[in-house]
């Protein structure tokens, strides 16, 4: 029995291949995301275990929670504590360290933005081991005008010992001398940050304003245990103050740094899971026809005696060799892909140091196992029809491959929409930790509730979608409407991995273009500002100086600004981090977010605005008192002083309180943007254009030039969709070429009967081709008409978050119409030229 | 001297074979399936070739066909030498000038009786006179078929569409292998009737290979093949007649 089975695998190794081609990427993707991910973090771990090493404790501020992925924010730590602890008799050395914000400016006179990563400020340490950085040339910084910069900055920027640099400070842009190029550890930079370091004293004055250090470190005398140094250390300091060990540092910072790599992470998760639910589709497929072909050979097995359950164990062991095979050259290709992907690391500047791989057994173990479920899943119900093949094909050829009740499936299918769209409005109403297992979980459902019933609309769609290409292409455009239409269950089928993408596809391009619309058009209606100052690059902050020089232009009013982070000033309501911006009392100038109670002008130092949203679903009227928790300061009693009803996006978010309040409560009293007007017929622009010539890191946008960048960074959003677009088309164009190839196989009699009566070689690969195109354009028609309903739920859903607009890309839709019909005749090009090759004799023959 | 020759041979043979070999593989495993044959098919004439199994049979009526390429030799159809012809222009000869009945399995079963009739006309993008396609359906009594799918007609009403298929483009010949070998014997004979009637009044001219005495004798001409050898070629034939030259071929 089971050599029939090796047999079968043996002699279609093309099939086959194809087959696990799915599996192969699926499975791929999945291993290279974790071979990744676990090879950054050994690395990070690996480093600052390193770093750290010779530190054995470092005394610093207690926080709240974890709010920034570098570092929490902290209250600094008083410079008498450092001659504090250094009386504790089992410490030998303790010294002060500082870091902060230091952004340095190119010799262009750019500023130096490192991407998805922090401009750090640190200070100097003499003690090697409390230095991370080891000087590669030059010496170390000695001179309140020295700086010695990371190696990475130094070689991406062309800096060099000697040089004079200006160094962007919180408030204050200064000059220094590079006296120094240093490397972290074993690398060029820190996960990508640029860092500049000064002497300790200078540090101090222009990183922390003199007010002390962000901490401590300590090193115990030879001999003394780690637990006896804590304990002496902690009973010395106040109790605002902690101890951590080197070790537990370096875990927090070296998880910080990798959790940055966390919507990577999700990306290729989502891709990969694509990938492994359609591989499902094309293995259905495959299987399901091999059986109805294979049915006379298992007729005969049949009346020979085979049982059957033998027989369906046989079609299972074909499955499994399937998924084994495919599951391995996936875990192959996913150590590619990770290579891969460090190399592009490399690239865009995030310097690693050369580390092995890391494949750990659990990776290789969900990827099989992953693979051996889908495929064995697949194949369950073709090895069933096997199963059910009678003796009697042995002699006629036809397997009943009739579906017994199709009630059933339509009933399944019909309940799993509805509960699939239910889940993936909740989750996306909901936010929070199992948001996206909501939606994502909730999509599954959609699409398998989509592949039951489509196959009762796949004879009509088809017939539709042929007519034209009967109408204009003749024969060959008429059978292959025919073909197409011949069996809606595998027509379906094969659509189904376009479906999934296009739907995909389909409804992130209209989630996208909704939020962008909606938030555009309220960020328009609010601001009443001529212009705006932002970072130079989307989303990075700046500092203060800048307002006060605007605020001393002559010819501007209304100097508004924001503060806030771009990944969120984040603060905890219960446990739950939500984050806040900073306005002054007088911001409604600027940015009217339409207070419907309270006002704007109330907002004092402990004082909240609110969103309408966020109000309603904690039933807060002005009046309230809310436990806001920072990290820095701990929980803080706030008072909602008004409730706004304007959707401005993360622009201002739900929560706002005074300027000064972020200052108190967060480490950066830095700005997202600065909102003015010109004051009549001035021209604002002209002047405060002048001013801002010093500060490399802005720019001016008129309210124009920012509403369309707030809105540009939707659309970078749609790249990562079109990276799905593509992979997802690939993975279905593999599932039609298999499909089809079978189809051909198939019909070798037919194709051979049409050739002797006189179809030329150019007619049957035309219509091979446009069976492609049909079945591809169906796919992508129901893909797009998933994707619409799934948005309209999400949308709908969204309605009070503030996704106001629903708007339907018609231009994008209308092109992956056309790509998938692009895909269709590509994946015909194969299957084609074997139809126009086929020997017309030998076809006609054929049993 | 050769251009009479030829002229004589348009002006009455609707088809020729000079000399023709046809063997199978290559080497030392070469099967010879036509050793030397040369046969003239008169216009308007039922020519029926018989022989017993693996005599080469399907062989000449494949290379005769342009289905298959010939060893050496010459196939003329009319004025056109096949051997010399592509693969794309034997196509269109078979298309535009050829019609074919096979043992079963005739018809695509995708499309409905009257599609499969009309597919090599609509190949070549060509309307078939509309009097003759009406005039052929209703003689072989299919009018009432003409919507229907392949799956949902009998065996000798498949066969009768796809003798259709041949005869409504006028071909200049009418290829049938073995067409009622597959059939019971009433629908057997009604497909013979029409055949006959197409040589006789549409002046159609058939070759159709056969093992069946009877069905070979409703030809106007037998011709016997032994080993690829023609070994007989018989007029007016009777059933009894073709089984003596039968037995006489050890058959
Ligand atoms: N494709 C082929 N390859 C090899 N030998 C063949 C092939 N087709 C036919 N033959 C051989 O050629 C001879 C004539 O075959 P065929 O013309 O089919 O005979 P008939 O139709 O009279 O039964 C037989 O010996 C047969 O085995
Ligand atoms: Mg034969």
């Amino acid at each position: 029995m089971f050599k029939t089975t090796f047999r079968n695998l043996a002699s279609h190794k093309v099939r086959f291949f194809l087959t696990c081609i799915a599996i192969v990427l699926g499975v791929g993707l999945l291993t290279g995301t974790h071979v990744l991910t676990d090879t950054v973090r050994a690395t990070f771990d690996d480093l600052f275990d390193e770093v750290s090493g010779g530190v054995d404790l470092t005394v610093r501020a207690e926080t709240a929670f974890e709010n920034n992925a570098y570092g929490s924010d902290r209250e600094l730590v008083d410079a008498s504590i450092v001659d504090t602890v250094r009386a504790v008799d089992s410490v030998e050395v303790a010294e002060g360290s500082v870091e902060g914000y230091a952004e340095m400016v190119g010799r262009d006179g750019v500023a130096i933005q490192p991407p998805g990563a922090p401009a750090l400020g640190w200070s100097w340490s003499d003690v090697p081991e409390f230095n991370a950085f080891r000087i590669r040339d030059g010496r170390p910084p000695r001179d309140s005008d020295e700086v010695v910069v990371d190696a990475g900055t130094a070689d991406n920027h062309g800096l060099g010992v000697g040089e004079r640099i200006d160094i962007l400070l919180t408030g204050t842009r200064q000059s220094f001398e590079i006296v120094g190029v240093a490397r972290f550890g074993e690398a060029d930079n820190l996960a990508g940050a640029t860092v500049a370091l000064f002497d300790p004293a200078t540090a101090v004055g222009i990183l922390t304003a003199g007010a002390g250090y962000s901490s401590v470190q300590v090193k115990g005398v030879e001999g003394g245990g780690l637990a006896e140094l804590q304990d002496d250390v902690d009973a010395v300091l106040p109790d605002n103050l902690e101890t951590v060990t080197a070790a537990q540092l370096a875990e927090e910072t070296a998880s910080a740094v990798t959790d940055g790599f966390g919507i990577f992470e999700t990306g290729l998760l989502v891709f990969a899971g694509v990938s492994l639910f359609v591989a499902g589709f094309i293995i259905f497929n495959t299987f399901s026809m091999v059986v109805a072909q294979r049915s006379r050979e298992i007729g005969v097995l049949r009346a020979i005696g085979a049982g059957r359950r033998q027989i369906m164990v046989s079609v299972i062991v074909e499955a499994v060799v399937m998924a084994v095979l495919g599951a391995g050259l996936g875990v192959l290709f996913g150590l590619a892909v990770a290579h891969a992907l460090l190399a592009v690391f490399d690239l865009i500047g995030i310097s690693l140091p050369s580390t092995d791989l890391r494949l750990e057994p659990g990776t290789v173990y969900v990827g099989f196992g992953l693979a051996l479920v889908v495929t064995v899943l697949a194949a369950v119900v073709p090895a069933r029809r096997a199963a059910k093949v009678s003796p009697i094909a042995a002699m006629t050829g036809d397997a009943a491959t009739g579906e017994r009740s199709p009630a059933t499936r339509y009933a399944f299918g019909a309940g799993a929409g509805a509960v699939g769209a239910g889940l993936v409005a909740a989750g996306l109403v909901a936010g929070g930790d199992w948001a996206l297992s909501a939606v994502g979980g909730g999509a599954v459902l959609v699409f398998l509730a989509v592949a039951a019933l489509s196959p009762l609309v796949a004879r009509p769609v088809a017939g539709v979608l042929g007519r034209p290409i009967a109408l204009l292409r003749g024969v060959p455009g008429h059978l292959a409407k025919e073909n197409a239409q011949r069996d809606p269950r595998r027509t379906a089928a094969t659509a189904a991995g376009l479906v999934v993408g296009i739907a995909l596809v389909t409804f992130a391009s209209v989630f996208a273009q909704s939020l962008k619309a909606s938030t555009t058009g309220a960020i328009r209606s609010a601001v009443r500002s001529d212009f705006v100052v932002v970072g130079q690059s989307v989303g990075v902050t700046f500092g203060d100086d800048v307002t006060d020089r605007i605020r001393d232009t002559a010819a501007v009013e209304g100097v508004v600004p924001l503060r806030g982070r771009p990944e969120g000033a984040l603060w905890r309501l219960d446990g739950v981090e939500k984050s806040v911006v900073g306005l002054p009392a007088d911001g409604d100038a600027a940015i009217d977010l339409d207070v419907v109670e309270g006002s704007f002008g109330a907002l004092t130092d402990t004082g909240v605005l609110v969103h309408t949203g966020e109000a309603e679903a904690h039933g807060w009227s002005v009046g309230e008192t809310i436990p806001m928790e920072f990290a820095k300061t701990g929980i803080v009693d706030f008072t909602v002083v008004g409730i706004y009803s304007e959707d401005v996006g993360d622009m201002v978010g739900d929560y706002v309180v005074s300027t000064s309040a972020y200052d108190a409560n967060f480490s950066d009293p830095r700005n997202l943007g600065i909102f003015f007007s010109s004051r009549a017929g001035s021209g604002a622009r002209g002047d405060t254009g002048a001013t801002l010539a010093a500060f490399p890191n802005v720019r001016l946008l008129t309210l124009d030039e920012f509403v369309d960048e707030m809105g540009s960074r939707l659309d970078q959003m749609l790249g990562l969709v079109f990276v799905l677009l593509t992979l997802a088309i690939v993975i279905a164009t593999l599932g039609i070429v298999t499909t089809l190839a079978l189809a051909v196989f198939e019909r070798t009699r037919e194709i051979g009967l049409m050739r002797a009566v006189g179809m030329g070689r150019r007619q049957v690969r035309a219509m091979v081709r446009w069976e492609a195109v049909i079945v591809a354009v169906y796919g992508a028609v129901l893909g797009v008409a998933t994707g619409l309903v799934l948005s309209w739920a999400a949308v709908t859903a969204m309605e009070s978050s503030g996704l106001t607009r629903l708007v339907v890309p018609f231009g994008l839709v209308g092109g992956v119409v056309v790509v998938a019909a692009v895909a269709g005749v590509v994946a015909a090009v194969l299957p084609a030229r074997r139809a126009a090759r086929l020997d017309v004799l030998e076809s006609v023959a054929a049993v | 001297m050769t251009a009479t020759l030829a002229e004589d041979r348009v002006s009455t043979d609707a088809a020729s074979v000079t000399r023709l070999v046809k063997t199978y593989g290559r080497g030392d495993s070469t099967v010879p399936a036509l050793a030397d044959v040369t046969l003239r098919i008169e216009r308007g004439r039922f020519t029926a070739i018989m022989g017993p199994s693996g005599s080469g049979k399907s062989t000449l009526l494949h290379c005769m066909a342009g289905l298959d390429s010939a060893t050496s030799g010459e196939v003329r159809i009319g004025d056109e030498d096949v051997t010399r012809m592509s693969e794309a222009e034997r196509t269109r000869l078979r298309r535009d000038r050829l019609g074919f009945v096979f043992q079963a399995y005739n018809l695509v079963p995708t499309l409905t009786a009257e599609e499969n009739i009309l597919l090599p006309s609509r190949l070549a993008r060509r309307r078939p006179d509309p009097g003759f396609y009406r005039e052929v359906v209703s003689t072989l009594g299919i009018a009432d078929r003409l919507g229907h799918r392949p799956a949902q007609m009998s065996g000798g009403q498949q066969q009768r569409v796809a003798m259709a298929r041949a005869l409504v483009g006028r071909p200049a010949v009418v290829f049938a292998d073995e067409p009622t070998g597959a059939l019971d014997s009433r629908s057997s004979g009604a497909v013979l009737g029409f055949l006959v009637h197409a040589v006789h009044e549409m002046g159609q001219t058939i070759v159709m290979v056969t093992h069946d005495p009877l069905a070979a004798s409703r030809a106007d001409r037998v011709v016997f093949l032994a080993d690829g050898y023609i070994v007989g070629d018989m007029f007016d034939p009777t059933p009894d007649r073709i089984l003596d030259t039968m037995k006489s071929l050890g058959g």
